[in-house]
Protein backbone atom coordinates (compact mmCIF):
# COMPACT_ATOMS: atom_id res chain seq x y z
CA UNK A 1 0.00 0.00 0.00
CA UNK A 2 1.62 3.08 -1.06
CA UNK A 3 1.00 6.49 0.75
CA UNK A 4 2.81 8.22 -2.06
CA UNK A 5 1.43 6.74 -5.39
CA UNK A 6 2.93 8.28 -8.46
CA UNK A 7 0.05 10.16 -10.18
CA UNK A 8 0.00 8.70 -13.31
CA UNK A 9 -2.89 6.94 -15.54
CA UNK A 10 -4.07 4.00 -13.56
CA UNK A 11 -7.18 1.77 -13.71
CA UNK A 12 -8.74 -0.08 -10.51
CA UNK A 13 -9.26 -3.74 -9.95
CA UNK A 14 -10.53 -5.76 -7.16
CA UNK A 15 -8.82 -8.91 -6.48
CA UNK A 16 -9.38 -12.15 -4.88
CA UNK A 17 -7.29 -15.13 -3.68
CA UNK A 18 -7.79 -18.20 -2.05
CA UNK A 19 -4.71 -21.13 -1.43
CA UNK A 20 -3.85 -23.03 1.72
CA UNK A 21 -2.33 -20.95 4.24
CA UNK A 22 1.05 -20.30 5.21
CA UNK A 23 3.48 -17.53 5.08
CA UNK A 24 4.71 -15.80 2.55
CA UNK A 25 1.30 -15.48 0.45
CA UNK A 26 1.04 -11.64 0.73
CA UNK A 27 4.79 -10.95 -0.33
CA UNK A 28 3.66 -13.30 -3.67
CA UNK A 29 0.52 -11.29 -4.42
CA UNK A 30 1.92 -7.94 -3.58
CA UNK A 31 4.75 -8.69 -5.34
CA UNK A 32 3.55 -9.50 -8.46
CA UNK A 33 1.28 -6.51 -8.60
CA UNK A 34 4.29 -3.96 -7.74
CA UNK A 35 6.17 -5.46 -10.73
CA UNK A 36 3.35 -5.20 -12.85
CA UNK A 37 3.71 -1.28 -11.72
CA UNK A 38 0.07 -1.81 -9.17
CA UNK A 39 -0.10 0.46 -6.04
CA UNK A 40 -2.76 -1.66 -3.59
CA UNK A 41 -5.23 0.75 -1.68
CA UNK A 42 -6.87 -1.25 0.18
CA UNK A 43 -6.79 -4.94 1.52
CA UNK A 44 -8.78 -7.55 4.31
CA UNK A 45 -7.31 -10.89 4.65
CA UNK A 46 -8.74 -13.77 6.78
CA UNK A 47 -8.05 -17.28 7.45
CA UNK A 48 -10.89 -20.34 8.35
CA UNK A 49 -9.90 -23.66 8.75
CA UNK A 50 -6.47 -23.03 7.72
CA UNK A 51 -7.72 -21.40 4.40
CA UNK A 52 -6.33 -18.25 3.82
CA UNK A 53 -8.66 -15.70 1.22
CA UNK A 54 -7.82 -12.17 0.77
CA UNK A 55 -9.46 -9.45 -1.33
CA UNK A 56 -7.88 -6.12 -2.32
CA UNK A 57 -8.09 -3.68 -4.48
CA UNK A 58 -5.16 -1.90 -6.42
CA UNK A 59 -4.38 0.38 -9.25
CA UNK A 60 -2.42 -0.80 -12.26
CA UNK A 61 -1.00 1.11 -15.44
CA UNK A 62 -3.90 0.97 -18.16
CA UNK A 63 -3.88 -2.36 -20.06
CA UNK A 64 -3.60 -5.27 -18.07
CA UNK A 65 -6.49 -7.00 -19.25
CA UNK A 66 -8.11 -9.44 -15.65
CA UNK A 67 -6.71 -12.72 -17.32
CA UNK A 68 -3.41 -12.08 -17.54
CA UNK A 69 -3.25 -10.44 -13.71
CA UNK A 70 -5.10 -13.68 -12.59
CA UNK A 71 -2.04 -15.87 -14.42
CA UNK A 72 0.49 -13.80 -13.61
CA UNK A 73 -0.87 -14.23 -9.51
CA UNK A 74 -0.72 -17.44 -9.99
CA UNK A 75 2.24 -18.15 -11.18
CA UNK A 76 4.20 -16.05 -8.71
CA UNK A 77 4.67 -19.17 -6.74
CA UNK A 78 3.45 -22.21 -7.84
CA UNK A 79 4.29 -24.35 -4.65
CA UNK A 80 1.80 -21.94 -3.11
CA UNK A 81 -1.25 -23.30 -5.44
CA UNK A 82 -2.71 -19.36 -5.10
CA UNK A 83 -6.30 -19.23 -7.25
CA UNK A 84 -6.63 -15.66 -8.16
CA UNK A 85 -9.81 -14.17 -9.20
CA UNK A 86 -9.73 -10.15 -10.76
CA UNK A 87 -12.46 -7.69 -12.16
CA UNK A 88 -11.69 -4.39 -13.20
CA UNK A 89 -13.58 -2.12 -10.91
CA UNK A 90 -16.59 -0.92 -11.43
CA UNK A 91 -17.50 2.51 -9.39
CA UNK A 92 -21.30 2.39 -9.57
CA UNK A 93 -23.00 0.81 -6.76
CA UNK A 94 -26.03 -1.74 -7.60
CA UNK A 95 -27.60 -1.23 -4.14
CA UNK A 96 -27.23 2.30 -2.06
CA UNK A 97 -28.14 2.07 1.44
CA UNK A 98 -30.99 4.62 2.58
CA UNK A 99 -29.44 7.89 4.38
CA UNK A 100 -29.74 7.37 7.84
CA UNK A 101 -28.17 8.86 11.17
CA UNK A 102 -29.04 5.38 13.14
CA UNK A 103 -25.75 3.80 13.03
CA UNK A 104 -25.52 -0.21 12.44
CA UNK A 105 -26.87 -2.69 14.83
CA UNK A 106 -24.82 -5.78 15.87
CA UNK A 107 -27.81 -9.41 15.26
CA UNK A 108 -26.71 -12.40 17.29
CA UNK A 109 -28.26 -15.61 16.87
CA UNK A 110 -26.76 -18.18 19.56
CA UNK A 111 -28.00 -22.00 19.50
CA UNK A 112 -28.24 -25.63 18.56
CA UNK A 113 -26.79 -26.17 15.40
CA UNK A 114 -28.80 -27.33 12.63
CA UNK A 115 -28.93 -26.55 8.42
CA UNK A 116 -30.83 -23.64 7.53
CA UNK A 117 -30.41 -21.31 10.40
CA UNK A 118 -28.14 -18.43 8.06
CA UNK A 119 -30.50 -19.00 4.86
CA UNK A 120 -33.25 -18.45 7.03
CA UNK A 121 -32.09 -15.49 8.97
CA UNK A 122 -30.50 -13.78 5.99
CA UNK A 123 -33.76 -14.92 3.88
CA UNK A 124 -35.72 -12.94 5.72
CA UNK A 125 -33.22 -9.57 6.15
CA UNK A 126 -33.49 -10.05 1.72
CA UNK A 127 -37.11 -9.65 1.89
CA UNK A 128 -36.97 -6.32 4.43
CA UNK A 129 -34.52 -5.04 2.04
CA UNK A 130 -31.36 -5.53 4.59
CA UNK A 131 -28.25 -5.17 3.82
CA UNK A 132 -25.63 -7.82 5.90
CA UNK A 133 -22.69 -5.68 6.47
CA UNK A 134 -20.56 -7.65 7.88
CA UNK A 135 -20.87 -11.45 8.51
CA UNK A 136 -19.32 -14.31 11.03
CA UNK A 137 -20.75 -17.64 11.87
CA UNK A 138 -19.34 -20.24 13.85
CA UNK A 139 -20.49 -23.92 14.74
CA UNK A 140 -18.42 -25.74 17.87
CA UNK A 141 -19.57 -28.95 18.18
CA UNK A 142 -23.72 -28.14 18.36
CA UNK A 143 -23.45 -24.99 19.76
CA UNK A 144 -24.22 -22.63 16.79
CA UNK A 145 -23.11 -18.43 16.96
CA UNK A 146 -23.28 -16.19 14.09
CA UNK A 147 -22.58 -12.40 14.41
CA UNK A 148 -24.27 -9.76 11.58
CA UNK A 149 -24.14 -6.06 11.48
CA UNK A 150 -26.72 -4.72 9.86
CA UNK A 151 -28.54 -1.44 9.06
CA UNK A 152 -31.90 -0.17 9.84
CA UNK A 153 -32.97 3.00 8.24
CA UNK A 154 -34.54 3.99 12.02
CA UNK A 155 -35.34 2.41 15.66
CA UNK A 156 -38.93 1.59 14.29
CA UNK A 157 -37.32 -0.91 11.73
CA UNK A 158 -35.19 -1.97 14.42
CA UNK A 159 -37.97 -3.12 16.63
CA UNK A 160 -39.94 -4.46 14.07
CA UNK A 161 -36.82 -6.43 12.99
CA UNK A 162 -36.00 -7.54 16.53
CA UNK A 163 -39.74 -8.95 17.01
CA UNK A 164 -39.25 -10.94 13.33
CA UNK A 165 -36.25 -11.95 14.12
CA UNK A 166 -37.12 -13.13 17.61
CA UNK A 167 -39.96 -15.64 16.26
CA UNK A 168 -37.98 -17.12 13.33
CA UNK A 169 -35.34 -18.09 15.79
CA UNK A 170 -37.68 -19.14 18.31
CA UNK A 171 -38.90 -21.14 15.75
CA UNK A 172 -35.81 -22.87 15.07
CA UNK A 173 -35.09 -23.25 18.46
CA UNK A 174 -32.47 -20.41 18.96
CA UNK A 175 -32.00 -16.99 20.45
CA UNK A 176 -31.92 -13.85 18.51
CA UNK A 177 -31.01 -10.28 19.81
CA UNK A 178 -30.48 -6.99 18.10
CA UNK A 179 -28.80 -4.33 19.84
CA UNK A 180 -27.14 -1.39 18.60
CA UNK A 181 -23.09 -1.22 17.92
CA UNK A 182 -22.99 1.84 20.50
CA UNK A 183 -24.16 -0.95 23.09
CA UNK A 184 -21.02 -2.37 21.92
CA UNK A 185 -18.64 0.15 21.61
CA UNK A 186 -19.40 1.80 24.54
CA UNK A 187 -18.38 -2.01 26.56
CA UNK A 188 -15.22 -2.95 24.67
CA UNK A 189 -13.65 0.94 24.25
CA UNK A 190 -12.06 3.44 26.40
CA UNK A 191 -13.12 6.39 24.47
CA UNK A 192 -15.60 8.98 25.39
CA UNK A 193 -19.30 7.99 25.65
CA UNK A 194 -19.96 11.63 24.35
CA UNK A 195 -18.44 10.91 21.10
CA UNK A 196 -20.76 7.55 20.72
CA UNK A 197 -24.11 9.56 21.13
CA UNK A 198 -25.64 11.75 18.68
CA UNK A 199 -27.12 15.51 20.03
CA UNK A 200 -31.02 14.92 18.39
CA UNK A 201 -33.37 18.78 18.57
CA UNK A 202 -34.87 18.75 21.49
CA UNK A 203 -38.07 16.15 21.36
CA UNK A 204 -36.60 13.97 18.53
CA UNK B 1 -13.10 -2.69 15.31
CA UNK B 2 -15.93 -4.67 17.28
CA UNK B 3 -14.22 -8.52 18.32
CA UNK B 4 -16.49 -11.15 18.14
CA UNK B 5 -15.34 -12.25 21.38
CA UNK B 6 -16.41 -8.44 22.98
CA UNK B 7 -20.05 -8.81 21.45
CA UNK B 8 -20.45 -12.13 22.56
CA UNK B 9 -19.38 -10.94 26.43
CA UNK B 10 -21.19 -8.13 26.52
CA UNK B 11 -24.76 -10.25 25.20
CA UNK B 12 -24.16 -12.51 27.99
CA UNK B 13 -24.53 -9.63 30.17
CA UNK B 14 -28.58 -9.36 28.73
CA UNK B 15 -29.23 -12.63 27.96
CA UNK B 16 -28.00 -14.55 30.93
CA UNK B 17 -27.16 -12.11 34.12
CA UNK B 18 -30.16 -10.04 34.43
CA UNK B 19 -28.43 -6.79 33.31
CA UNK B 20 -31.12 -3.61 32.57
CA UNK B 21 -31.32 -0.34 33.01
CA UNK B 22 -33.30 -0.46 36.26
CA UNK B 23 -33.78 3.04 36.88
CA UNK B 24 -34.21 6.44 34.69
CA UNK B 25 -34.38 9.54 37.37
CA UNK B 26 -34.91 12.96 36.24
CA UNK B 27 -34.40 15.27 39.29
CA UNK B 28 -36.16 18.26 39.43
CA UNK B 29 -35.38 21.58 41.19
CA UNK B 30 -39.15 22.64 42.87
CA UNK B 31 -37.64 25.66 45.27
CA UNK B 32 -39.43 28.30 42.70
CA UNK B 33 -42.77 26.57 43.64
CA UNK B 34 -42.81 28.14 47.24
CA UNK B 35 -45.76 30.60 48.19
CA UNK B 36 -47.80 31.53 50.23
CA UNK B 37 -51.13 29.80 48.27
CA UNK B 38 -50.97 25.88 48.99
CA UNK B 39 -53.17 25.35 45.88
CA UNK B 40 -51.08 27.43 43.90
CA UNK B 41 -47.80 26.12 44.97
CA UNK B 42 -49.58 22.58 44.31
CA UNK B 43 -50.07 23.96 40.37
CA UNK B 44 -46.54 25.29 40.03
CA UNK B 45 -44.80 22.34 41.33
CA UNK B 46 -47.23 20.16 39.22
CA UNK B 47 -46.40 22.26 36.05
CA UNK B 48 -43.36 22.27 36.51
CA UNK B 49 -42.58 18.18 36.22
CA UNK B 50 -45.34 18.64 33.76
CA UNK B 51 -43.09 20.19 31.66
CA UNK B 52 -39.75 18.28 32.25
CA UNK B 53 -40.64 15.02 33.11
CA UNK B 54 -43.76 15.17 30.90
CA UNK B 55 -41.80 13.04 27.98
CA UNK B 56 -39.31 11.44 29.86
CA UNK B 57 -41.35 7.95 29.78
CA UNK B 58 -41.93 8.27 25.75
CA UNK B 59 -38.41 9.60 25.02
CA UNK B 60 -36.91 6.80 27.20
CA UNK B 61 -39.25 4.09 25.25
CA UNK B 62 -37.69 5.90 22.06
CA UNK B 63 -34.12 5.43 23.65
CA UNK B 64 -34.87 1.90 25.03
CA UNK B 65 -35.95 1.23 21.43
CA UNK B 66 -32.82 2.60 19.76
CA UNK B 67 -30.18 0.61 21.72
CA UNK B 68 -32.65 -2.93 21.98
CA UNK B 69 -32.02 -2.41 25.86
CA UNK B 70 -34.90 -2.45 28.67
CA UNK B 71 -35.45 0.62 30.83
CA UNK B 72 -37.41 -0.70 33.94
CA UNK B 73 -38.41 2.10 36.07
CA UNK B 74 -39.25 5.59 35.47
CA UNK B 75 -38.96 7.92 38.45
CA UNK B 76 -38.96 11.69 39.25
CA UNK B 77 -36.90 12.96 42.16
CA UNK B 78 -37.69 16.75 43.50
CA UNK B 79 -36.16 19.08 46.01
CA UNK B 80 -37.43 18.12 50.15
CA UNK B 81 -40.91 19.32 50.22
CA UNK B 82 -39.80 20.83 53.75
CA UNK B 83 -38.01 23.21 51.89
CA UNK B 84 -40.26 24.64 49.27
CA UNK B 85 -43.79 23.74 51.05
CA UNK B 86 -43.30 25.01 54.41
CA UNK B 87 -45.86 27.38 56.33
CA UNK B 88 -49.33 25.15 55.33
CA UNK B 89 -49.21 23.11 57.80
CA UNK B 90 -49.23 19.26 58.31
CA UNK B 91 -52.80 19.69 56.01
CA UNK B 92 -50.85 21.30 53.29
CA UNK B 93 -47.94 18.59 53.07
CA UNK B 94 -50.69 15.83 52.43
CA UNK B 95 -52.05 17.97 49.53
CA UNK B 96 -48.65 18.26 48.30
CA UNK B 97 -48.24 14.69 48.27
CA UNK B 98 -51.48 14.05 46.43
CA UNK B 99 -50.62 16.64 44.06
CA UNK B 100 -47.50 14.81 43.04
CA UNK B 101 -49.30 11.41 43.51
CA UNK B 102 -51.59 12.90 40.39
CA UNK B 103 -48.81 14.22 38.43
CA UNK B 104 -47.15 11.26 39.20
CA UNK B 105 -49.74 9.02 37.59
CA UNK B 106 -50.54 11.08 34.78
CA UNK B 107 -46.94 11.31 33.22
CA UNK B 108 -46.67 7.69 33.78
CA UNK B 109 -43.27 7.67 35.91
CA UNK B 110 -43.35 5.01 39.15
CA UNK B 111 -42.31 6.68 42.12
CA UNK B 112 -41.92 10.52 42.70
CA UNK B 113 -39.26 11.28 45.52
CA UNK B 114 -38.64 14.00 48.04
CA UNK B 115 -41.12 14.28 50.55
CA UNK B 116 -38.67 14.46 52.99
CA UNK B 117 -36.64 16.44 55.75
CA UNK B 118 -33.53 17.07 57.21
CA UNK B 119 -33.61 17.66 60.88
CA UNK B 120 -30.33 15.54 61.97
CA UNK B 121 -29.71 18.88 64.00
CA UNK B 122 -33.16 20.20 64.40
CA UNK B 123 -36.44 20.18 63.78
CA UNK B 124 -38.21 23.14 61.83
CA UNK B 125 -41.85 23.58 62.15
CA UNK B 126 -42.35 22.16 58.51
CA UNK B 127 -40.05 19.34 59.08
CA UNK B 128 -42.64 18.47 62.15
CA UNK B 129 -45.60 19.31 60.04
CA UNK B 130 -44.21 17.00 57.02
CA UNK B 131 -43.30 14.11 59.59
CA UNK B 132 -47.00 14.60 60.47
CA UNK B 133 -48.19 14.41 57.38
CA UNK B 134 -46.66 11.06 56.45
CA UNK B 135 -48.77 8.99 57.19
CA UNK B 136 -51.62 9.88 55.31
CA UNK B 137 -49.15 11.59 52.87
CA UNK B 138 -47.62 8.22 51.96
CA UNK B 139 -50.71 5.74 53.14
CA UNK B 140 -53.08 7.71 50.66
CA UNK B 141 -50.95 8.25 47.38
CA UNK B 142 -49.76 5.38 45.62
CA UNK B 143 -46.34 6.69 43.87
CA UNK B 144 -45.05 9.04 46.62
CA UNK B 145 -41.82 7.94 48.11
CA UNK B 146 -40.14 10.34 51.04
CA UNK B 147 -37.62 10.32 53.68
CA UNK B 148 -36.08 12.05 56.78
CA UNK B 149 -32.62 12.06 58.16
CA UNK B 150 -32.17 11.77 61.72
CA UNK B 151 -28.14 12.16 62.48
CA UNK B 152 -25.51 12.82 60.68
CA UNK B 153 -21.50 12.22 61.93
CA UNK B 154 -21.03 15.57 62.53
CA UNK B 155 -24.55 16.63 63.85
CA UNK B 156 -24.76 13.44 66.03
CA UNK B 157 -28.60 11.97 66.42
CA UNK B 158 -31.63 14.07 66.91
CA UNK B 159 -33.58 11.53 68.99
CA UNK B 160 -36.89 13.68 69.33
CA UNK B 161 -36.79 13.92 65.47
CA UNK B 162 -36.52 9.42 65.84
CA UNK B 163 -39.63 9.27 68.07
CA UNK B 164 -41.18 11.72 66.18
CA UNK B 165 -40.68 9.18 63.08
CA UNK B 166 -41.22 6.07 64.79
CA UNK B 167 -44.50 6.67 65.64
CA UNK B 168 -45.43 8.27 61.99
CA UNK B 169 -44.12 5.05 60.73
CA UNK B 170 -46.81 2.89 63.21
CA UNK B 171 -49.55 4.71 61.76
CA UNK B 172 -48.05 4.38 58.14
CA UNK B 173 -47.50 1.07 58.53
CA UNK B 174 -50.92 0.41 60.37
CA UNK B 175 -52.88 2.86 57.76
CA UNK B 176 -51.13 0.11 54.46
CA UNK B 177 -51.87 -2.65 56.95
CA UNK B 178 -54.21 -4.35 54.09
CA UNK B 179 -51.29 -3.91 51.55
CA UNK B 180 -49.01 -5.21 53.85
CA UNK B 181 -47.44 -2.30 55.46
CA UNK B 182 -46.34 -1.22 52.19
CA UNK B 183 -46.30 2.59 52.63
CA UNK B 184 -43.57 2.23 54.67
CA UNK B 185 -41.72 0.65 51.85
CA UNK B 186 -41.95 4.26 50.43
CA UNK B 187 -39.66 5.48 53.48
CA UNK B 188 -36.65 5.50 54.10
CA UNK B 189 -34.92 7.22 57.68
CA UNK B 190 -31.64 8.51 57.25
CA UNK B 191 -28.38 8.68 58.90
CA UNK B 192 -26.05 10.48 56.80
CA UNK B 193 -27.89 11.40 54.03
CA UNK B 194 -26.11 12.55 50.86
CA UNK B 195 -27.19 15.93 49.75
CA UNK B 196 -28.96 14.42 46.42
CA UNK B 197 -29.66 10.77 46.04
CA UNK B 198 -31.34 9.44 43.10
CA UNK B 199 -32.31 5.89 43.96
CA UNK B 200 -35.94 5.54 45.78
CA UNK B 201 -37.72 5.85 48.07
CA UNK B 202 -35.07 7.95 49.55
CA UNK B 203 -34.57 10.11 46.14
CA UNK B 204 -34.61 13.37 46.52
CA UNK B 205 -33.50 16.43 44.45
CA UNK B 206 -30.90 17.65 46.75
CA UNK B 207 -29.13 21.62 46.87
CA UNK B 208 -26.22 22.01 44.92
CA UNK B 209 -28.01 20.22 42.26
CA UNK B 210 -28.88 22.01 39.04
CA UNK B 211 -32.36 22.80 37.68
CA UNK B 212 -33.18 19.23 36.42
CA UNK B 213 -31.00 16.13 35.95
CA UNK B 214 -31.22 13.21 34.31
CA UNK B 215 -29.73 10.06 36.75
CA UNK B 216 -29.27 6.52 35.66
CA UNK B 217 -29.05 2.93 37.87
CA UNK B 218 -27.74 -0.25 36.16
CA UNK B 219 -28.12 -3.43 37.49
CA UNK B 220 -25.20 -4.89 39.42
CA UNK B 221 -25.51 -8.09 41.25
CA UNK B 222 -26.29 -10.87 38.56
CA UNK B 223 -23.53 -9.48 36.15
CA UNK B 224 -20.86 -9.45 38.83
CA UNK B 225 -21.86 -12.85 39.64
CA UNK B 226 -21.34 -14.24 36.44
CA UNK B 227 -18.38 -13.18 36.16
CA UNK B 228 -16.55 -14.15 39.36
CA UNK B 229 -18.01 -17.49 38.99
CA UNK B 230 -16.83 -17.84 35.61
CA UNK B 231 -13.36 -16.70 37.03
CA UNK B 232 -13.38 -19.61 39.51
CA UNK B 233 -14.74 -21.88 36.98
CA UNK B 234 -11.68 -21.20 34.54
CA UNK B 235 -8.76 -20.35 36.97
CA UNK B 236 -7.76 -22.64 38.99
CA UNK B 237 -6.92 -20.73 42.14
CA UNK B 238 -7.68 -16.97 41.40
CA UNK B 239 -6.06 -14.41 43.91
CA UNK B 240 -8.71 -11.52 45.11
CA UNK B 241 -6.57 -9.60 43.08
CA UNK B 242 -7.34 -11.51 39.80
CA UNK B 243 -11.14 -11.30 41.12
CA UNK B 244 -10.72 -7.45 42.04
CA UNK B 245 -9.75 -7.50 38.10
CA UNK B 246 -12.53 -9.03 36.75
CA UNK B 247 -14.89 -6.97 38.65
CA UNK B 248 -13.47 -4.12 37.76
CA UNK B 249 -13.58 -5.07 33.90
CA UNK B 250 -17.86 -6.08 34.51
CA UNK B 251 -18.30 -2.95 36.45
CA UNK B 252 -17.16 -1.01 33.50
CA UNK B 253 -19.07 -3.03 31.27
CA UNK B 254 -22.39 -2.64 32.89
CA UNK B 255 -21.54 1.33 33.94
CA UNK B 256 -20.63 2.37 30.62
CA UNK B 257 -24.40 1.47 29.11
CA UNK B 258 -25.88 3.48 31.79
CA UNK B 259 -23.94 6.39 30.18
CA UNK B 260 -24.35 5.56 27.37
CA UNK B 261 -28.15 5.36 27.87
CA UNK B 262 -28.33 8.76 30.08
CA UNK B 263 -26.43 10.85 27.71
CA UNK B 264 -28.63 9.60 24.72
CA UNK B 265 -31.80 10.31 27.00
CA UNK B 266 -30.20 13.55 28.40
CA UNK B 267 -29.83 14.83 25.05
CA UNK B 268 -33.04 14.11 23.72
CA UNK B 269 -35.05 16.03 27.04
CA UNK B 270 -31.99 18.41 26.85
CA UNK B 271 -31.23 18.14 30.27
CA UNK B 272 -27.82 17.43 31.89
CA UNK B 273 -27.04 14.64 32.54
CA UNK B 274 -25.87 13.54 36.23
CA UNK B 275 -24.44 10.05 37.53
CA UNK B 276 -24.97 6.62 36.79
CA UNK B 277 -25.46 4.12 39.76
CA UNK B 278 -23.99 0.73 39.78
CA UNK B 279 -27.01 -0.50 41.63
CA UNK B 280 -26.05 -3.39 44.50
CA UNK B 281 -29.42 -3.39 46.02
CA UNK B 282 -31.03 -6.87 45.14
CA UNK B 283 -34.27 -8.22 43.25
CA UNK B 284 -35.88 -10.85 44.12
CA UNK B 285 -34.45 -13.00 41.25
CA UNK B 286 -32.47 -15.52 42.53
CA UNK B 287 -28.93 -15.14 40.95
CA UNK B 288 -29.64 -10.78 41.60
CA UNK B 289 -28.31 -9.85 44.96
CA UNK B 290 -24.67 -9.01 46.17
CA UNK B 291 -24.91 -11.29 49.26
CA UNK B 292 -24.26 -13.95 46.53
CA UNK B 293 -21.39 -12.47 44.81
CA UNK B 294 -19.82 -12.59 49.11
CA UNK B 295 -20.45 -16.00 49.24
CA UNK B 296 -19.08 -16.75 45.44
CA UNK B 297 -15.64 -15.13 46.76
CA UNK B 298 -15.48 -17.40 48.97
CA UNK B 299 -17.27 -15.23 51.95
CA UNK B 300 -20.32 -16.37 54.33
CA UNK B 301 -23.43 -14.35 54.04
CA UNK B 302 -26.68 -14.82 55.71
CA UNK B 303 -29.97 -13.86 53.92
CA UNK B 304 -28.90 -11.68 51.25
CA UNK B 305 -29.36 -8.31 50.60
CA UNK B 306 -28.79 -5.06 49.53
CA UNK B 307 -27.39 -1.28 51.01
CA UNK B 308 -30.26 0.74 49.90
CA UNK B 309 -33.54 -0.12 48.67
CA UNK B 310 -33.64 -0.65 45.48
CA UNK B 311 -37.50 0.18 45.20
CA UNK B 312 -39.63 -1.81 42.40
CA UNK B 313 -42.36 -1.29 40.85
CA UNK B 314 -45.15 -2.19 44.08
CA UNK B 315 -45.69 -5.94 42.75
CA UNK B 316 -41.43 -6.39 42.46
CA UNK B 317 -40.95 -5.27 46.11
CA UNK B 318 -39.37 -8.13 47.89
Amino acid sequence: MGTNAPEVPSEEYIITVMAKDRPGIIAAITRTLFEMGGNVTELSQTVMRGYFTIILSASLPPGWEPEEIKKRIEAAEPEMELSAYVRRYDPVPLFVPKETDQGAYILTVQGKDRPGIIAQVSTYLASQGINIEDFYAQAVGDRFTMVLQIRPEDPWTADHLRLDLEAICSELGINAYLLHQDIFHATSEVGAIRRLVRRPSRGD
Amino acid sequence: MLQTEDILMTLRMFQDENCDVRTVTLGISLLDCAGPNIDVVCKKAQQKIRDLAGRLVELGRRTSERYGIPIVNYRVAVSPVSLWAAGHGAPGMIRVAKALDAVAREIGVDFVGGFSASVEKGTTDADQELIAALPEALGSTERVCGAVNVASSRAGINMDAILAVSRSLKALAERTADRDGFGCAKFVVFANMPDDNPFMAGATHGIGEPECVINIGVSGPGVVKRAVERLRSTEVHPTLGDIAEEIKCTAYRVTRIGELIGNELAGRLGVPFGIVDLSLAPTPRVGDSVGEILQMMGGRTGRCGGHDGGLGPPHRCG
